[in-house]
């Protein structure tokens, strides 16, 4: 059914119960899984005048993000070997989480892009709004969202 | 994977895709399909005055829209036996379609939910708004959107 299934992540549990439910379905399907974690740049705000923010600290800053986006991904790589499902991982600096998502899952050729959602209603959920709905809103693959 | 696949559909053409994509997954999965058509209670102005008298008005529509929701789910229903799957049709009467469906899954034990989306942008998406979206918020089951 599905060949290749993109997974982000962002560490947290409920990422957590997607990433499990994510290898399941690969290995039923005999998909590979890609495992995806997006970097958001460092804000921009950061660069301009009255912050002490050296240079040095910004690309501390950068590498201490990417080391634990690459922590994230790890653990979905270790739990897809365990399933004997086969498997990469992507980390990537993307505007916002959703347009790199949208763009890997494209550009990687997927067919599945398979996700939580913190599921917010109400007021929560205009003020944050959620990376999930926006991706299902741009996204041309289909998307399986977890709760 | 799946056990149970809750497919709800309004016969449009949109939805044919995740019904095509939906009847693969449960053969897949060996999970069996319930095909659900919601219609929208009547409003309750319609039983009202100046309307009041047109009770035979309103029953003829009434057996029309349960014609029509019978005929989009015998389609689904041909579709699924021809690949094997078990099938069961349910035609409800629910408040709004997201309420209808958020219950039936519920109600019914399924395991997933897999429907369409139009996937709106911008304002359209806040004045339209869209089924799939409130059955995204509100369903503790894993939906899986189609475009």
């Amino acid at each position: 059914m599905f060949k290749h299934i993109l997974i982000p992540t962002d560490g947290s549990p409920v990422a957590t119960k997607a990433v499990k439910a994510g290898i399941a379905l690969a290995k039923q399907s005999g998909a590979r899984v890609t495992g995806f974690y997006a970097v958001e740049p460092v804000p921009l705000h950061l660069y301009g005048e009255g912050y002490v923010a050296d240079k040095k600290m910004i690309a501390e800053f950068e590498k201490r993000q990417r080391s634990a986006a690459r922590k994230h991904v790890a653990a979905l790589g270790r739990e897809a070997r365990k399933a004997g499902v086969p498997f990469d991982a992507v980390v990537q600096t993307a505007r916002t989480p959703y347009e790199g998502i949208v763009s890997a899952a494209q550009k990687q050729n997927c067919d599945l892009v398979l996700m939580a959602s913190n599921g917010r209603r109400g007021l929560a959920r205009l003020a944050v709004g959620s990376v999930t709905d926006k991706v299902i809103q741009m996204s041309k693959v289909p998307v399986l969202v977890y709760r | 994977m799946f056990k149970h696949i809750l497919i709800p559909t309004d016969g449009s053409p949109l939805s044919e895709k995740a019904i095509a994509a939906g009847i693969a997954l449960a053969k897949e999965s060996g999970a069996r399909i319930t095909g659900y058509h919601v219609l929208e209670a009547v409003p309750a102005r319609l039983y009202a005055y100046p309307y009041r008298g047109e009770e035979e008005a309103i029953a003829e529509f009434e057996e029309r829209r349960q014609q029509a929701a019978r005929k989009h789910i015998a389609e689904l229903a041909r579709n699924a036996r021809k690949q094997g799957v078990a099938f069961e049709p349910v035609v409800q009467t629910a408040r709004t379609p997201y309420e209808g469906i958020v219950k039936a899954a519920q109600e019914r034990d399924c395991d997933l939910i897999l429907m369409s989306s139009h996937g709106r942008r911008g304002l359209a998406r806040l004045a339209v708004g869209s089924v799939t979206d409130k059955v995204i918020q509100m369903s503790k089951v894993p939906v899986l959107v189609y475009r």
